[in-house]
């Protein structure tokens, strides 16, 4: 799998036309110009970009636009994960099949990082892709089950705001949770 | 990554934890001011209670886990989800038991609520909520037990040479709660089977939970999860499952635990005078 965050155009990946998709419908060869918000600008098939219900809507509201569509909330790195997702589920639009589609979503999600999915959530959920947020949002609760703390405060980044009192006290009473965790 | 969590806003880390398990809430709930604030949440904890018991959606307990002072569901599911284990298990295993609340004489089984929660196959096929203690004697109103907590020694041996917990499951059909127990039930008598192995069977399927709550302070304590020491099916329209949980030292009989997949040995009932469950005498003999 090819790293697009290292790939600062990246419209060569993007816009090779995925044999599955372009034969689908006509519509499918029109692009779409998406700028992330760190001003990478993302050429996308348009069948792909409707999956993002917040560019729909643009769309809905400016039908004729022919501009690039900012997402400000969105930076490049996992934008460019969430259309690798999207290109996936769009097979399964025209053909579904739950067994492969749930195999895809969990072979995509196995490839990530546990940074990759953080970062992807809020990307999912401004873009407003239910699909996409629901396997991330699963694929994170599963990443921290059976965990220490430790391990959920670098999985998410935080720092101990507790002090030594508060914390002892928390693992006191929270110590019925703490035996059969896995080893970080 | 730093601060990610700053990017994900509160409903999103509560989409996330209403997909983790009880234990997994806890962690994060001790991770840091943030995630604990969002961690207690009680609609997550009520849920967990839920899956996990669904006794506890029944109105009446529903209502006194909501709505006492002290308890509310992640208290209960913290008192509820450990077992109750006895000294010469959790010394052999390192574990630090809960330290007993002091004695209150004045508590009497009426005081409490027991919420029945039966499983076949890791499914709950039944559900109840009970007032008290299924047929347990109030020892103060029986004078068994004298002003110093002291039982008199001939009652408690009376009553705990013979106190199974008896819960009697009929095959037939008369309510939903009921119909799911019955497919297993009659399954496997259609099967086939002689009678002895399909009481085996049930044996290996069924097991209980058993939480009394404190209806005055809302704390609650599990007596589960245990198998049946004994089934019994009765002929020819109706099974009963004679779930004979004996509350008293049965050296040698080993009941397993649904939590950690942990085998204890049902010795010792810990944190149980107060509530006026007498504690249990490990000598207690084999009759």
């Amino acid at each position: 799998m090819s790293s697009s965050a290292e790939n600062p155009t990246l419209t060569t990946e993007i816009t090779k036309p995925s044999t599955e998709i372009a034969t689908e419908t006509a519509q499918s060869a029109k692009k779409i110009n998406l700028k992330t918000s760190d001003d990478q600008i993302f050429e996308v098939e348009e069948s792909v970009a409707m999956e993002f219900a917040t560019v729909k809507s643009f769309f809905e509201d400016a039908p004729s636009s022919t501009d690039t569509v900012p997402l400000p909330n969105v930076p490049a790195k996992p934008f460019s994960q969430v259309i690798e997702f999207c290109k996936e589920q769009i097979k399964f639009k025209a053909n579904p099949d739950e067994t492969e589609k749930k195999k895809s979503n969990s072979e995509f999600v196995k490839e990530k990082t546990n940074e990759d999915l953080v970062e992807m959530i809020p990307v999912a959920n401004y873009l407003e892709i239910k699909d996409l947020l629901d396997v991330l949002n699963q694929a994170v609760a599963d990443r921290i089950q059976n965990r220490s703390v430790e391990y959920v405060r670098s999985f998410f980044g935080i720092d101990n705001d507790f002090t030594s009192e508060e914390e002892a006290l928390l693992r006191e009473e929270h110590a019925w949770a703490f035996e059969d965790v896995d080893e970080d | 990554m730093e601060r990610l969590l700053q990017s994900i806003n509160g409903d999103l880390v509560t989409d996330i934890l209403s997909r983790v398990d009880g234990s997994a809430l806890a962690s994060v709930a001790s991770t840091c001011s943030e995630l604990r604030g969002i961690a207690r949440d009680q609609g997550l904890w009520k849920k967990l209670c839920h899956s996990r018991w669904p006794s506890t959606a029944l109105e009446e307990t529903e209502h006194l886990i909501s709505g006492s002072v002290h308890g509310c569901f992640d208290k209960f599911y913290s008192d509820a989800c450990q077992l109750v284990l006895y000294d010469e298990f959790a010394s052999a295993n390192s574990l630090k038991l809960p330290e007993c609340a002091e004695l209150n004489p004045g508590t009497s089984p009426s005081d409490l609520l027991s919420l029945i929660d039966v499983y076949s196959k890791n499914r709950c096929v039944f559900s109840r909520v009970l007032d008290g203690i299924p047929d347990a004697v109030d020892i103060f109103k029986h004078g068994l037990v004298d002003s110093s907590w002291e039982m008199i020694a001939d009652e408690r041996q009376k009553w705990f040479l013979d106190y199974p917990f008896k819960l009697e499951l009929m095959g037939q059909k008369d309510d939903d709660d009921d119909e799911l127990l019955d497919s297993p039930i009659s399954s496997i008598s259609e099967a086939g089977k002689s009678r002895e192995n399909h009481c085996k069977k049930l044996i290996e399927d069924l097991r209980l939970s058993w939480i009394l709550v404190d209806k005055n302070t809302g704390k609650a304590v599990n007596l589960s999860s245990w198998k049946p020491l004994s089934v019994q099916k009765s002929w020819p329209y109706h099974a009963t499952l004679c779930d004979a949980i004996w509350v008293r030292s049965t050296s040698g009989r080993k009941f397993a635990s649904s939590e950690a997949g942990q085998i204890h040995n049902n010795s010792q009932i810990q944190d149980d005078r107060k509530r006026g469950v007498p504690e249990m005498e490990r000598d207690q003999h084999e009759n």
